[in-house]
């Protein structure tokens, strides 16, 4: 099969990639960095010794997607399955100062994945098949003081994605809305590690069945889902008395 | 929360991760740190109280693998578990194994460690064609025995103190499958093992004796001696353990380990084969990772935390010696590993084994115990013996400086971005020599 990993340098899109390439699929990673992506293909390549390409691009410039799009085309006559990972966490008290980082951020967190998860969609649907996944966050499913300028991003990522799924109804090509809690990356590193992390090769295989079933919304690892349940249910009033 | 596998010292340490190699010069922004792996080793070298650790176990990846020649080239955090998962299926297996499989690469180069197979294959370092060192100047410099070979010997059981590692090259070795022919055999007392050892070195790869370090008189050093070989049988086993069988979840409470229930597991352990001698198969994962599969099982001696004391001394007369001390003492190990070292040159300015017989006693932490322990200390440096610094938590400097003649020539690589809780007491504190 022909990976697609938008955002290949994401730890939970490393772990995802290792998954795919031990079971013999062919890789094409997406980010912005050469030395990461250099370091993320030849471990990928070393491990399974299977078919990994990188392609340096910076997925913000939603201008160029164009292009980017024309050269996947180029690589793969067919894609079977696609991941989207990018994404960054920003300091909510400096994206509440500055208004441009909040800007920034929203481009990275939302703009960006919409624009590329729309011409993805169109793709598969001129294929007539495939399957699509697209990390959001439970940080999107309610409004929080501690976190709001990222997590309207991922809540508004997640409605878009609802209503896709609403659309692909009775197809054979699907969107799945793959929503992390706790992951220990690079982007958490600066938080204090509770025991509601897990490493990024825990949740991996999961996400990749996922997508694999075509499953509409996954939370990982699955206790998320009651969590969130609960944090959705509890009362506006007693909701902003927490420091959450 | 970071901590060292013993719990003992307790430190305060804050810590960060290094996740590439391009930004691995960024922990030196906040100095001083010390880079840490998986925090395998008992005592402190992996601590640094007050100040920081950079922790690389999420720099793990893999650069290059030669599937012909079993040369692999991997960056430093990535885990001895990891590796072998990649390579044994290869029929590559790791040159020198240490008893537990997650331990880094470069924790593994660090502490230039040692295996059931050291007579053989001496330590890791000897196979470690390369590596790379990262200096908080910003310098790489690529070490080999033959480029930069002083740095090298500075660096292999360097205690991370030279530099941070950022990849090493091993050259593994070849394997028919993943099973072990094994032969435990018992032994009454120190000088049937003595025989033992000296009729295996010969034709087993590896040798190691379980101690019962709970009798005493005629039965002192009483045990059962392991030696075994790769078998050359391709039938392959199901996936090994990435994650232990059972897990301790939480810290026991102290008493669970004591006196009498280490003697009794000590009896049930050496009486677990009444037979003189028992041959099998048994898979690599089993034989020598046994502890693997008791996840966090350093919970077991509860909040007071435990050491290890590990010694290496000429002779045998030492051994019963130090036996004889514990069990008179009422220090009572729950895991007693004895082993011959071969003649191996020392690979590192710091590395710890050398020839003679090398013993392993495990004891939770009390008074009692740092004081007999100081007193053994007298005894293994008037003896010509030493303590491994990778399991060690509490030996004096002059201890330390007496038996590793050539720390002082550690002060030229020493980088001063990077320290220790081990350094700082072993070379700090004012020497009574």
């Amino acid at each position: 099969m022909n990976v697609v990993i938008f955002g290949a340098t994401s730890a939970i899109a490393q772990a995802a990639a290792q998954v795919w390439a031990k079971r013999g699929d062919k890789l094409l990673l997406i980010a912005r960095s050469q030395e990461k992506l250099v370091a993320v293909t030849h471990d990928l390549a070393t491990r399974t010794q299977s078919n990994v390409t990188y392609k340096v691009f910076d997925l913000a410039a939603t201008d160029q997607h164009d292009q980017l799009f024309a050269e996947i085309n180029q690589h793969f006559s067919v894609v079977d399955r696609a991941l989207i990972a990018h994404g960054s966490l920003p300091d909510q008290r400096a994206c509440e100062n500055d208004i441009n980082q909040s800007e920034q951020q929203w481009t990275t967190n939302f703009n960006s994945p919409a624009l590329l998860t729309l011409r993805l969609l169109k793709l598969l649907r001129s294929q007539e098949k495939g399957r699509l996944g697209v990390i959001t966050s439970v940080a999107g499913e309610r409004g929080r003081q501690s976190n709001n300028i990222y997590g309207s991003a991922k809540g508004g990522l997640s409605i878009l994605l609802a209503g896709i799924q609403h659309q692909l109804h009775g197809k054979d090509v699907s969107v799945t809305d793959i929503r992390p809690g706790f992951v220990a990356t690079p982007m958490t590193a600066h938080l204090k590690q509770g025991f509601l992390f897990v490493e990024p090769e825990t949740i991996a295989k999961s996400l990749v069945n996922a997508i694999d079933a075509g499953r509409s919304v996954v939370y990982l690892p699955w206790f998320w889902r009651w969590i969130m349940l609960i944090i959705r249910c509890v009362p506006r009033f007693l909701f902003h008395r927490t420091q959450l | 929360m970071w901590e060292s596998w013993g719990r003992y010292p307790k430190t305060q340490q804050s810590l960060d991760r290094v996740f590439w190699q391009h930004e691995a010069g960024n922990s030196f922004k906040q100095q001083p740190t010390l880079a840490v792996g998986l925090g395998r080793s008992y005592g402190d070298v992996c601590l640094h109280d007050q100040a920081r650790v950079t922790c690389m176990s999420s720099m793990n990846r893999m650069i290059a693998f030669d599937r012909e020649s079993g040369l692999l080239r991997c960056e430093a955090g990535i885990s001895l578990y990891d590796l072998i998962q990649i390579a044994l299926p290869c029929g590559w297996f790791l040159p020198v194994t240490p008893g537990t499989k997650f331990v880094t690469l470069g924790g593994a180069v660090a502490n230039d460690i040692h295996g059931k197979n050291h007579h053989r294959s001496g330590t890791f370092a000897k196979h470690v064609t390369r590596f790379a060192l990262l200096r908080s100047d910003g310098t790489v410099r690529e070490c080999s025995a033959n480029e930069n070979a002083e740095w090298f010997e500075a660096t292999v059981g360097g205690l991370g103190l030279t530099g941070i590692i950022l990849w090493v090259e091993l050259q593994l070795k070849s394997v028919e499958g993943v099973w072990i022919n094994l032969e435990r055999l018992r032994f009454r007392n120190l000088t049937e093992f003595l025989r033992l050892t000296r009729a295996s070195d010969q034709d087993f790869e590896y040798t190691v004796a379980w101690i019962d370090a709970a009798s005493k008189g005629r039965k002192l050093g009483r045990g059962l001696f392991m030696r075994g070989n790769h078998a050359v049988d391709k039938r392959p086993q199901a996936p090994f353990l990435s994650k232990a069988k059972i897990n301790i979840p939480v810290l026991a409470p102290n008493l669970l380990l004591n006196r009498w229930s280490i003697k009794t597991f000590n009896q049930l352990y050496y009486r677990q084969q009444l037979r003189q001698s028992w041959q099998g198969r048994q898979n690599f994962d089993s034989f020598f990772y046994p502890l693997d599969a008791i996840g966090n099982w350093n919970r077991l001696y509860g909040e007071r935390g435990f050491m290890q004391y590990q010694v290496v001394l000429p002779d045998l007369d030492g051994i019963a010696h130090i036996l004889e001390r514990f069990v008179s003492d009422h220090l009572y190990s729950f895991l007693s590993v004895l082993k011959e070292f071969g003649p191996q040159p020392q690979q590192g300015l710091l590395s710890f084994p050398k020839s003679g017989f090398t013993l392993t006693m495990d004891i939770p932490v009390s008074t009692n115990a740092f004081k007999v322990l100081n007193e053994l200390d007298d005894y293994v440096l008037q003896h010509n013996g030493r303590l491994y610094p990778a399991k060690d938590a509490r030996m004096s400097a002059q201890c330390f400086q007496t038996s590793y003649p050539r720390w002082t020539e550690m002060n030229k690589f020493l980088d001063p971005a990077i320290n220790s809780s081990f350094w700082k007491r072993v070379t700090q504190e004012e020497s009574s020599v």
